[in-house]
C-alpha cells in the first residue's frame, strides 16, 4: 500500500527458491529522506528483501514501487539499470580494475559534467586524495566510502546498503558507521539499511522492519520495537533477552518476578526482561536469587542467577560478586516484556 | 549472449554425435573383429605404461621441487614443464633416430666400446617411454598445484597426533595428493590414446592410428568411426575421473586455512642426487631428443620456401583456432552459472582425440561439399571446418582457464554494474571481461600451443596444400628424412616454447588465495 510520502513501497511480496520461501508477503514502507533499518538474524529473509527491491531478484507475489512507479510484480521486473537504485553491497563489489575514481564515475557514462561530479563525491566522502589508487591499496573504512559515492552518482532514489558493516570489526565499525550515516544524511538520499546487528540497526535508523524467517514481523521506531516488542521473536532481535513462563488472567501477566498489564489473552504466556534492566538490589529489597556465574565483560559483568528455578542473565556494573551468593534484585515491573506464547 | 553460449556447446557436441551416427550409419565396414580388438589392446597396454611413468616421474619431480631446497629448485619448478612445447611427435624422430641400428650413435658403440646394444624404440615399450616422457608434464603440474595448495596444517596435525615426518608424509601427504595425481594421470592418458604422430612413427597400432589410416589410406569412414567408438568411451570415462578429481581439490583448497609448507633443505650428495634426477628428466623429456634433431637438422639445407609457408599456416591456424575457440568458451563460460550442463556437456570434447573429432566433422562436411559446388576445393570451408575442429576438442582446455578467471569477480560486482546502469551484456563488457582478461590470455595460449601440435585432425582435415609444420614434418618422417623432419619439428618447438616458458612460469608462481592462476 502506497502512502504518500513513500519513496519504496513494498506490498505483499514473496520470493519463493523451490520448497524455501525466502520471504513471505512482507510490507515495508520507506518514507523519503529517512534511513530504514532492516533487521534479522541470518537466513531470514532481508537480502534477498533487499535484492527484490534493486531489481537483482524477481517476485513471485506482491508488488514493488519506487517513487510512485511499481518496478516488480510478478513475472515482470524493471531490469536493476533502470530503477532508480544505487546500493552498496556487503564486500563492497569495487571493480579492482579500476581507480576509485573511475569506480565512482563507472555509472556516470555518457554524463555530461562526469569528472566533476567524481570530484564532487569524492570529496564529500573524504577521498578526493586518493583518486588514483586502486580498490585493493585502501583501507576498509575507505573502500566502504568508494562505495558509497559510487552508489550516489546517478542521483538515486534510494540507496540500498546490504550489511555495510559485516566485514568491518572493533573501533574501526563504529568509526565507519557514524561516516556513513553522516555521509547518508548529507546526502539527504533515502536508504534502506540490512543488518543483522542490532546496535547498528537501532543507532542508524529512524525506523526499523524486523524480519524473521521471511515474514515481517513488526516495523515501528528503534525506541517503540526496543521497549515494545510484539513478539518473543522481535524482542530477541533488538538484544539479549531473559524469558519467564508467565500466566495471563483479565489483563494482567503474572510471573516469579511480578505482575504486568497486558493485552494478551488469558493462558500461558511469556514475560520477558533484558539483562541490563536487572539490577542488584541496594535498597534492602527485591526479588532473592543466587549467582552462579559471573563473567567480567570490561564494560559491565555478565551475572547469571537463578531465582527459584528460573535461571537469569544481568548485566551489572557491580563488579564484586562471587558464585554462591545470595542477592537481592531489583525488578522494574515496567521493564517487563509480556510477550506471547507462539 | 545465451544464444552464443549455445551455439559454442553445439560447436562442442556435434562432431561427437557426427562419430555415434557413422558409426551406426549403413555403410562399408570392413574393419575385422579381431584387428579392432588388436588395436585396442595395444591401445590399452600403452596407456597402462604411460600412466604408471608418468605417475611415478611426475609426482616425484614434484615431490622434490616443492618440499625440498636443493640448487636450480627455482629454475626446475617450471622448466620440468617445458617438453609440454616439443610435440610427441618430435621426441618419437628424436629419439628413433638416436637410437637406430644404422645410426651414428649405435655406429660409434659398436666401433669404439664395442657393444651392439641399443633400446628398441620401434616397439610398444619404446613408445611408451616417448610418450611418458612427452606427457609426465601433465601430472606434474597436476601434484605440484596439490602440494603447493596443501596446508601444511594437516601435516602439523598429524605430527601433533604422534606421527613422525615420513608417517605424516605416507598417512595424510599423500592420501591428500591422490585427487591431484588421478587427474594429472587422467590428462596423460587422454594425450597418449589421443596421440597420432610418435605412435605411427614408432609402427605401434592403436585405436588412434586405426582411424587415420581407415580414412586417409581405405577412405572408409565406418571404419574410422567404429574406431573411434571406444576413444570416445574412454574419454568420456578419463573425464569423469578428472573432474571428480578436480571437485575435491577446490573443495580442499577453499575449506584450508592456508599455510605454506616449509622446504626441507637437501644437503650433500642427497642434494646432488635431486638436482640430478630434475636434470634428467628435464634432458630426457626435452635436451636430448629436441637437441639431437637440431644437431641432425644443421647439416642439411631445408626447402625454406616451404617450411616458411607451413609455419606460416601453423601460426595462422593457431591464432585463428585460439581466438575463435576462446570466443565461444568465454560466451559459454559467461553463461554457465545459468546452464551449467551444457558446458559440462561441451567440455567431452577435451578428452575426444583429434582424429576422431575430424571424423565425426567429416560426415556434416560431406553435406557442405556435395551442397555447395566447388566448396571440396574452397579454401574457407575448409580452414573453417579445421578451426572448428580445434575448437570442438579444445573448448575444454580452453575453458577451464576462462572460468577460473571469471570467479575472480563476485556476483556482487555484477550486481553492482546492472544497479550502476550497464545491462547484462554492458556488465559483462566493462566489468567481468576486463577483470578477467588475464585468464583470456592464458585460454589463449594454451589452445595455441595445442593447435600448432596437432596433427591428425589437420591431416584428416586440411583443405588441398595447406601444410601446417606438423604435416610436413609427418610427411618427412614417413619418408624417413628425419633430418628434414627435424627442422619443421623445431619450428614448432620455436613457436610453442615462448608462450609455454610464460604459462608455466605464471602457474608455478601462482599461490593459493591468487587468483590470478589458474593452477
Amino acid at each position: 500500500m502506497a502512502t504518500p510520502d513513500a519513496i519504496v513501497s513494498v506490498t505483499a511480496v514473496s520470493r519463493v527458491y523451490g520448497r524455501k520461501i525466502a520471504v513471505d508477503r512482507a510490507d515495508l514502507t520507506l518514507a523519503r529522506g529517512r534511513i530504514l533499518g532492516l533487521l534479522g538474524a541470518s537466513g531470514s529473509g532481508k537480502s534477498t528483501l533487499l535484492r527484490t527491491i534493486a531489481g537483482l531478484e524477481g517476485i513471485d507475489a506482491g508488488s514493488i514501487a519506487i517513487d510512485g512507479q511499481v518496478v516488480s510484480i510478478p513475472g515482470r521486473s524493471v531490469p536493476p539499470e533502470a530503477r532508480r537504485v544505487g546500493m552498496v553491497f556487503q564486500d563492497f563489489a569495487l571493480f579492482p580494475h579500476l581507480t576509485v575514481a573511475q569506480n565512482v564515475g563507472f555509472g556516470l557514462k555518457g554524463y555530461p559534467d562526469r569528472q566533476a561530479k567524481v570530484i564532487t563525491l569524492l570529496d564529500r566522502v573524504r577521498l578526493s586524495d586518493r583518486s588514483a589508487a586502486f580498490p585493493h591499496t585502501l583501507s576498509g573504512g575507505e573502500q566502504q566510502r568508494v562505495a558509497l559515492a559510487r552508489a550516489l552518482a546517478r542521483d538515486p532514489a534510494v540507496i540500498l546498503l546490504d550489511e555495510p558493516f559485516s566485514s568491518l570489526d572493533g573501533s574501526l565499525r563504529a568509526e565507519v558507521r557514524d561516516d556513513l550515516v553522516q555521509a547518508l544524511r548529507d546526502s539527504g538520499t533515502s536508504a534502506i539499511v540490512v543488518t543483522h546487528d542490532a546496535e547498528d540497526a537501532m543507532i542508524m535508523a529512524d525506523d526499523l522492519t524486523l524480519m524473521d524467517a521471511g515474514r515481517v514481523i513488526q516495523t515501528g521506531t528503534p525506541q517503540d520495537l526496543y521497549t515494545q516488542p510484539t513478539s518473543v521473536a522481535a524482542a530477541r532481535l533488538l538484544g539479549p533477552l531473559n524469558l519467564i513462563e508467565a500466566q495471563v488472567r483479565q489483563g494482567v501477566a503474572m510471573s516469579i518476578l511480578g505482575r504486568v498489564a497486558t493485552h494478551l489473552s488469558d493462558g500461558p504466556a511469556w514475560i520477558g526482561i533484558r539483562p541490563t534492566d536487572l539490577a542488584p538490589s541496594d535498597q534492602g529489597s527485591g526479588t532473592s536469587a543466587r549467582v552462579t556465574s559471573v563473567g567480567y565483560a570490561g564494560a559491565y559483568s555478565a551475572v547469571k542467577v537463578v531465582v527459584g528455578l528460573q535461571h537469569l542473565l544481568l548485566h551489572t556494573h557491580t563488579s564484586r560478586l562471587a558464585v554462591g551468593e545470595t542477592l537481592l534484585i531489583d525488578v522494574p515491573a515496567d521493564r517487563l516484556l509480556p510477550l506471547p506464547r507462539s | 549472449m545465451r544464444l552464443l553460449a549455445w551455439l559454442a556447446a553445439a560447436v562442442a557436441i556435434a562432431p561427437l554425435i557426427g562419430v555415434v551416427a557413422a558409426a551406426f550409419g549403413e555403410g562399408r565396414a570392413d574393419i575385422a573383429a579381431s584387428d579392432l580388438i588388436r588395436y585396442a589392446l595395444t591401445s590399452v597396454a600403452l596407456a597402462v605404461m604411460v600412466a604408471l611413468a608418468t605417475a611415478v616421474l611426475g609426482s616425484v619431480s614434484a615431490w622434490l621441487v616443492v618440499m625440498h631446497r636443493f640448487p636450480g629448485r627455482s629454475v626446475f619448478a617450471w622448466a620440468l614443464a617445458l617438453p609440454l612445447a616439443a610435440p610427441a611427435f618430435a621426441l618419437a624422430y628424436g629419439y628413433a633416430d638416436l637410437f637406430d641400428v644404422a645410426g651414428d650413435l649405435r655406429t660409434w658403440m659398436r666401433a669404439v666400446p664395442g657393444i651392439d646394444w641399443g633400446p628398441q624404440m620401434r616397439s610398444l615399450p619404446g613408445a611408451a617411454f616417448v610418450l611418458s616422457m612427452a606427457f609426465y608434464p601433465y601430472v606434474y603440474l597436476t601434484v605440484r598445484a596439490a602440494l603447493v595448495n596443501q596446508s601444511s596444517q594437516a601435516i602439523e596435525a598429524a605430527r601433533s597426533l604422534g606421527c613422525s615426518p615420513t608417517q605424516a608424509l605416507f598417512r595424510v601427504g599423500l592420501p591428500l595428493l591422490r585427487p591431484a595425481l588421478a587427474a594429472g594421470v587422467a590428462l596423460a592418458v587422454m594425450e597418449t590414446l589421443a596421440d597420432f604422430g610418435a605412435v605411427q612413427f614408432l609402427s605401434v597400432q592403436t585405436l588412434t592410428t586405426g582411424v587415420v589410416r581407415s580414412w586417409l589410406v581405405y577412405g572408409s569412414l565406418e571404419s574410422a568411426a567404429r574406431l573411434a567408438l571406444p576413444l570416445l568411451a574412454a574419454a568420456a570415462v578419463l573425464l569423469w575421473i578428472e573432474r571428480l578429481s578436480r571437485k575435491g581439490r577446490t573443495d580442499e583448497a577453499a575449506r584450508a586455512r592456508w599455510r605454506p609448507i616449509q622446504p626441507t633443505l637437501l644437503k650433500g650428495g642427497r642434494g646432488v642426487m635431486a638436482f640430478a634426477f630434475c636434470l634428467g628428466l628435464l634432458t630426457l623429456g626435452l635436451l636430448l631428443p629436441v637437441g639431437w634433431l637440431a644437431f641432425n637438422a644443421i647439416d642439411i639445407d631445408p626447402d625454406w620456401g616451404r617450411l616458411a609457408r607451413a609455419a606460416g599456416h601453423s601460426l595462422g591456424l593457431g591464432l585463428g583456432g585460439a581466438v575463435a575457440t576462446v570466443i565461444l568458451a568465454t560466451c559459454l563460460a559467461l553463461s554457465a552459472e545459468r546452464m551449467p550442463v551444457t558446458a559440462r556437456i561441451s567440455s567431452l570434447g577435451y578428452a575426444t582425440p583429434g582424429a576422431v573429432m575430424a571424423i565425426g566433422l567429416l560426415a556434416p562436411a560431406s553435406l557442405v561439399w556435395q551442397g555447395v559446388p566447388g566448396a571440396v576445393s574452397g579454401l574457407g570451408v575448409g580452414l573453417m571446418l579445421l578451426i572448428y575442429a580445434y575448437a570442438a576438442r579444445l573448448m575444454a582446455a580452453a575453458l577451464e582457464p576462462v572460468e577460473a578467471g571469471l570467479t575472480r569477480v563476485t556476483p556482487s560486482m555484477v550486481a553492482a554494474a546492472r544497479t550502476l546502469g550497464r545491462g547484462e551484456t554492458g556488465a559483462a563488457l566493462s566489468v567481468r571481461l576486463p577483470i578477467a582478461s588475464g585468464a583470456l590470455l592464458t585460454a589463449t595460449l594454451v589452445v595455441f600451443i595445442d593447435v600448432v601440435k596437432e596433427l591428425p585432425a589437420t591431416l584428416i582435415l586440411r583443405p588441398f596444400n595447406v601444410d601446417t609444420l606438423a604435416v610436413i614434418a609427418d610427411n618427412y618422417a614417413r619418408d624417413e628424412r628425419l633430418p628434414n623432419a627435424g627442422w619443421p619439428s623445431l619450428m614448432i618447438v620455436a613457436l610453442t616454447l615462448p608462450a609455454v616458458i610464460w604459462l608455466t612460469r605464471k602457474i608455478t608462481a601462482s599461490r593459493p588465495g591468487d587468483t590470478h592462476g589458474h593452477a
